[in-house]
């Protein structure tokens, strides 16, 4: 039986991926405010006859895990829209990659109270919808620079004592991916920012993917075809980002109880700027599920988080703190991306804190940016 | 006229990729979407202190697209076939048909331009702009009971036509 819905909102999607990959919003901007002639109708042009297609698309999902990964990573193919490409924002130092420019007076859920909600400083806004999430991309550098990816500029920008714009000119249309249609893919996602500063770009569909490293002058430096299997969930480790594969029912992907697990294929390895396979040395964090709760591990530190279930499609995401202790982010409902999830802090000095908060953005101090309103705002736990 | 630069500014980054959407899915075009998202924005620019006392600005830019769609489309056909079809019933019916398919989605968008005009339009726009009933109730200017049976209508004859299509696969 077809379902309908499923198939109407995900070719949706897809169309409005499309179109955010030929609006060129800016330069119709432009020929509007400078009063030029609004592009005529073409009424000779006659009615484009794309191709019907033989192959129904499968409805598969792209399960994203990752450190460093995207705001609401979960939304599949989200649509993203370009934020305002007006003078690069100043934003403060690495260390400290965000800084507060205004506290908010009554931080209103769903994030706990005890936590201190800042807007950025120059405020990132999100385009909203009831269709679509335009908040940017981001991911952290090893270095702790915030790096943001905008699609629809196809631009990186990373947060640095001045912010650097970087043009990326390595190919991410993906325009032989065999889908719907000549020339569809999905819009690429920045996945993460690897040893080198090399940046890991996602390119989605529904039968096939690609990674893409990209080095800091935007180049394309290799391409991987990405793990066999799509049902996958990703985690960077020291060799690369490995995807464990899990089985997907009730829109819930559901996996081992280690994490990584030991057999997991290598999805894409770090790179150097000459595209030869490296090994990160810096240590990657782990967590195992038991009875007695969530164990963590990271360099020679190790935590137990008492009580903490796992639950097959509640794995725990886990992020390096830049003090050598451990931020995990642990959705337990899987409800989607707008629900909050826990929030736990593993001190170095093995005190383990616990907050809820909505999904986003973890940063090295242990902070997380979130969207709230249409705009990106930090959350940071109390010192 | 008197524009608040910035405020336009910011609607037009906001709506542009979304009703860029909206036209692709409506004329099946690229270019056509382009232009008739950005012909749709000038149209609120030159008439921006009436617009923005609008009361539904989100749906005045979508019937404008739409209307501009259908206006397009007509020419295209009168000039092609030099004949002059008959005025459409409602604005929908007016839209190009399953033989200009969007580049994407060639299946579905076959099957929802199979549809009569007001329901491939509520479907559209109940997908693409993921509008609840009440909005496509505004864009269409319909009750939404209307929009709650057409959809009902729609989403039964698609369910039909994709599972045709799904047999013809094989």
């Amino acid at each position: 039986m077809i379902d309908v819905d499923v198939r109407g909102r995900y070719e949706a999607e897809l169309l409005r991926s499309e179109a955010v990959r030929i609006a060129d919003t800016e330069a119709a901007l432009r020929s509007v405010l400078d009063g030029e002639v609004v592009v005529p109708l073409d009424t000779r042009r006659g009615a484009s006859t794309g191709p019907v297609l033989t192959r129904r698309p499968a409805s598969r999902r792209r399960w994203i895990q990752l450190a460093a990964g995207v705001v609401a990573a979960a939304a599949v193919v989200a649509v993203l829209v370009a934020r305002r490409i007006n003078d690069p924002a100043v934003v403060p130092p690495a260390d400290t990659v965000v800084t507060s420019s205004t506290e908010l007076a009554e931080p209103p859920a769903p994030w706990s109270p005890e936590l201190q909600a800042r807007t950025l400083d120059p405020p990132i806004t999100c385009f909203r919808s009831a269709s679509a999430t335009g908040c940017p991309q981001l991911a952290v550098a090893p270095d702790g620079t915030l790096v943001e990816y905008d699609p629809a500029a196809a631009t990186l920008t990373w947060y640095e004592d001045e912010p650097r714009i970087v043009p990326v000119t390595a190919d991410l249309t993906g325009t032989d991916f065999d889908l719907t249609g000549p020339g569809y893919s999905g819009p690429p996602s920045l996945m993460a920012i690897g040893p080198h500063d090399v940046a890991y770009f996602l390119l989605w569909s529904p039968r096939k993917e690609e990674f893409v490293a990209v080095a800091p002058s935007g180049a394309e430096i290799t391409r991987d075809a990405g793990p066999s299997s799509i049902e996958s969930m990703l985690m960077p480790t020291a060799s690369g980002i490995v995807a464990m594969p899990c089985v997907v029912s009730k829109n819930r992907c559901t996996g081992g109880s280690e994490w990584p697990a030991p057999d997991a294929p290598l999805a894409t390895p770090w790179v150097d700027l000459a595209g030869d396979h490296i090994t990160d040395a810096r240590p990657y964090p782990a967590a195992k599920g038991t009875d007695t709760g969530i164990e963590v591990r990271f360099g020679e530190r190790e935590w137990l988080v008492a009580g903490e279930p796992w639950r097959g499609h509640a794995q725990p995401q886990v992020f390096p703190r830049s003090d050598g202790g451990v931020v995990m982010l642990h959705d337990l409902t899987f409800d989607g991306p707008r629900q909050p999830v826990n929030l736990i802090e593993l001190l170095p000095d093995g005190t383990i804190e616990r907050y809820v908060v909505p999904r986003g953005t973890v940063l090295p101090d242990g902070s997380i940016i979130i969207e709230q309103n249409d705009e990106l705002i930090r959350l940071t736990p109390p010192t | 006229v008197v524009v608040d630069v910035e405020g336009f500014t910011n609607l037009f980054r906001r709506e542009h990729p979304r009703l860029v959407a909206l036209g692709l899915a409506l004329t099946g075009d690229r270019e056509s979407a382009c232009d008739l998202a950005q012909e749709t924005l000038a149209r609120a620019y030159r008439s921006w202190e009436r617009f923005e006392q609008h009361e539904a600005p989100a749906a005045w830019l979508r019937r404008v697209l739409i209307n501009l769609a259908v206006d397009e489309h007509r020419r295209a056909q009168s000039e092609q076939a030099a004949v002059l079809r008959a005025w459409p019933r409602d604005m929908a019916d007016g839209l190009p048909g399953a033989d200009s398919l969007p580049a994407v989605g060639g299946e579905w968008w076959a099957a929802v331009r199979a549809l009569p005009g007001r329901e491939r339009l509520a479907i559209t726009l109940f997908y693409v702009e993921d509008y609840s009933v009440g909005e496509i109730a505004a864009v269409m200017e319909i009750a939404d009971g209307t929009v709650r049976a057409t959809l009902a209508q729609a989403r039964k004859k698609l369910a039909v036509a994709l599972a045709a299509q799904e047999d013809a696969v094989g």
